[in-house]
């Protein structure tokens, strides 16, 4: 334990100092404005921040809903070990969207507004009750942790009976909210009954699958929101990017590196914690991953021909970063996985599981800013003091990774 | 209340003569800071006008273009650029708090005690009219607000009335579309056949006629002709119905996958029993 502290120290202090840059320049970004600390303009309102912070960092967090679903809907048992560790990054990365919000809003101090006033119209009004509602679940998900790390036996007990009623009123009324009481009464039904249909006919292991699928729902909800945000700028968002299917896509690729992300930081945290992970769980996995992948590929190309046959509203920058976003992080990761020895190894995998992470980082990036197109405006590129705001926040998630499972029981087995 | 007889504008480029007056007394009646300028810092492609661009200290400027065509100089034209005031606007539809939103006899106003400052409206407008203060610590969204409390008192809008030309016309949209059209059809050599804002992002409450093509003096040649809300609305009517479908058959799956491991399981300890 001590030799691995030891090493661990550099990377530590690089995160530390990393984080610390990040809120010194957020406290002067709120003494000066946007204006003066990022290259944003009038011309391109949104930049790094949203691209990377919130629409890249939801997408890494789509392991937690992807893992629930495997072990608790399709009875992939095996993958139990990865579940906590899954859901705990999706838990932050949430915690770090609002975090990153609150650097960008331009009144950030009303941002409580969104919960009082009501436009069902907005994407944006999705993708904000998305985040508070998932954001619930996760942490009810999570709770077992902490009564297990505190021995509250009371709560360990009411637990199984109280979360699916949470869960069933959360649903419902994430559905009232964006249609009418209508469809909320038909969601409080349906889940009413699924949950009714469990508790007699399943043992009380899976008592909480009635919370997993209102996660499940709610996150594809919200991976998905986050395209449709865009699909109010047909003549803006280049065409290698825009079709009427962009939020499916963007849930394809969330899954997509949902998975490479467990792969990826599985590999990360059993360097640090020395908690090594089987081999077949991860293999495991980058079997699922090689299937994703052929998916978003084929959808990608499919919608590029149906929706622009290859006629493209596109810059030369923008060809080379789509290009880039679809061999990097998706082509050749998904050649690499074919190979029997890459897919085979535990170790190896973790390189085509890193470039899909980094293709879908991309990707976000372009349909945030780089495939952007506004007439006689500069093009936007993020500024020194925009990426160390965003490396930052990064740090500061992973830091808050590093100390829970230091502290809580994320790595071991048991009910998640 | 019927989109005929909502208030609108009609600008029309061939009256203009580019005195800014409507500039001026804009900034008047809004109490608009001056801005530092410099002279030709657009360049041809964003046009001579100053400032460059509108900000949050300009709702509405004139735009000046030098038309060329064959390599030869063959106008100097103008473009009144403010917000167009749509129908069915797209910053409306896309604004979370419901801050901006459209009156009922035009003006599409916004309500700065609701804004979170999220610049989706910014983002969504098709001719990039929104602005943000950018120097600011707490951030307000500008733009023209077609002059919505001068309108209330029933006076006319501060650009209309300075206009020396009448080049900017006041009045409800469906008589100011007939007095275009009649001028489209008496002139068709001088004008452009084409009303500018009657179909742009599904009809808007400013039209413009010219007699040069709007986009050689900025007007945004990319403009879809519908409703840009026309988008999402599709994907937000699907929510509900997803949400619950998806439900349904994640639950059944549910159901069956762990019904038939509970089945095996007990058959295993029979089988051991035995």
């Amino acid at each position: 334990m001590n030799r691995i502290t030891k090493s661990l120290s550099p990377g530590l202090i690089i995160l530390y100092s990393l984080a610390a840059i990040a809120l010194i320049l957020t406290i002067i970004r709120f003494i000066v404005g946007l204006g003066p600390i990022s290259n944003l303009t009038d011309g391109y309102p949104w930049g790094i921040w949203i691209g990377i912070d919130i629409m890249a960092g939801i997408a890494l967090t789509a392991g937690g809903m992807t893992i629930a679903a495997v072990v608790y809907i399709f009875g992939g048992e095996k993958y139990r070990p990865v579940l906590r560790p899954a859901l705990l990054t999706a838990f932050l990365g949430y915690v770090l969207e609002i975090v990153a919000l609150m650097v960008d809003l331009g009144r950030a101090i009303q941002i409580w507004h969104a919960i009082i006033y009501w436009n069902n119209d907005s994407p944006m009004f999705l993708v904000c009750w998305c985040v508070i509602l998932y954001a619930t679940i996760l942490a009810i998900e999570l709770a077992p942790v902490i009564f297990e790390e505190f021995k509250m036996t009371r709560m360990q007990e009411i637990y199984p009976r109280i979360s699916p009623w949470v869960s069933i009123i959360v649903v419902s009324f994430f559905v009232f909210l964006m249609s009418n009481i209508l469809w909320g009464v038909i969601a409080l039904a349906l889940f009413s009954i699924l949950w009714l249909v469990f508790r007699f006919s399943l043992p009380k292991g899976t008592a909480l699958v009635v919370l997993i699928i209102t996660g499940v729902v709610l996150s594809v909800a919200h991976q998905s929101s986050l395209g449709m945000v865009f699909l109010i700028v047909p003549q803006k968002l280049s065409t290698l990017w825009y079709s009427p299917l962009l939020p499916v896509d963007f849930l394809i690729t969330a899954v997509a590196v949902g998975c490479a992300m467990v792969i990826f930081e599985s590999q990360l945290s059993s360097r640090v914690f020395g908690f090594g992970l089987e081999t077949h769980v991860i293999v495991g996995l980058a079997r699922a991953l090689i299937w994703i992948l052929a998916l978003a590929i084929t959808f990608k190309l499919v919608t590029l021909i149906v929706y622009t046959g290859f006629v493209f509203v596109a810059t030369g920058r923008q060809i080379f970063y789509y290009l880039v976003e679809v061999i990097v992080g998706l082509i050749l990761p998904f050649i690499l996985l074919l190979i029997p020895r890459i897919r085979q190894s535990a170790k190896a995998i973790f390189y085509p599981a890193t470039m899909v992470v980094f293709g879908v980082i991309l990707n976000r990036a372009n349909v945030g800013w780089i495939g952007i197109n506004i007439n006689n405006y500069q093009h936007y590129y993020p500024n020194i003091l925009e990426i160390l705001i965003t490396l930052g926040i990064f740090s500061f998630g992973i830091l808050l990774f590093y100390h829970v499972c230091k502290r809580f029981p994320v790595f071991e087995k048991g009910e998640a | 209340m019927n989109n005929n007889d909502q208030m609108a504008f009609l600008y029309d480029s061939t009256k203009c003569m580019g005195c800014r007056g409507c500039q001026v007394a804009c900034k008047q009646w809004h109490e608009l800071p001056a801005e530092k300028t410099r002279f030709f810092a657009g360049g041809a492609d964003s046009g001579y006008q100053n400032p460059i661009h509108l900000s949050e200290h300009t709702y509405t400027m004139i735009t000046f273009h030098e038309v060329v065509e064959d390599g030869k100089l063959m106008d100097w034209a103008f473009w009144k650029t403010q917000c167009q005031h749509c129908l069915e606007p797209a910053c409306a539809s896309v604004c979370l708090v419901g801050a901006m939103h459209k009156t009922e006899n035009g003006p599409v106003v916004w309500d700065s005690h609701k804004c979170i400052g999220c610049r989706y409206c910014m983002l969504a407008c098709p001719f990039n009219i929104p602005k943000f203060e950018w120097k600011k610590v707490i951030s307000d969204i500008r733009k023209c607000d077609f002059c919505a409390d001068r309108i209330a008192e029933g006076l006319l809008p501060a650009c209309a009335k300075t206009c020396a030309t009448g080049a900017i016309l006041f009045g409800k949209r469906g008589e100011l579309i007939e007095i275009a059209k009649e001028r489209l059809s008496k002139d068709p050599e001088k004008y452009y056949q084409h009303i500018y804002g009657l179909e742009e992002a599904g009809g808007t409450c400013v039209l413009n006629i010219s007699n040069v093509p709007l986009k050689h003096l900025g007007y945004p040649d990319n403009v879809p002709m519908e409703p840009l809300e026309k988008n999402t609305q599709i994907d937000m009517a699907a929510i509900s119905p997803a949400v619950i479908g998806l439900g349904a058959i994640l639950g059944v799956t549910a159901f069956v996958i762990n019904r038939r491991i509970e089945l095996a399981k007990t058959k295993e300890k029979g089988g051991q029993n035995e």
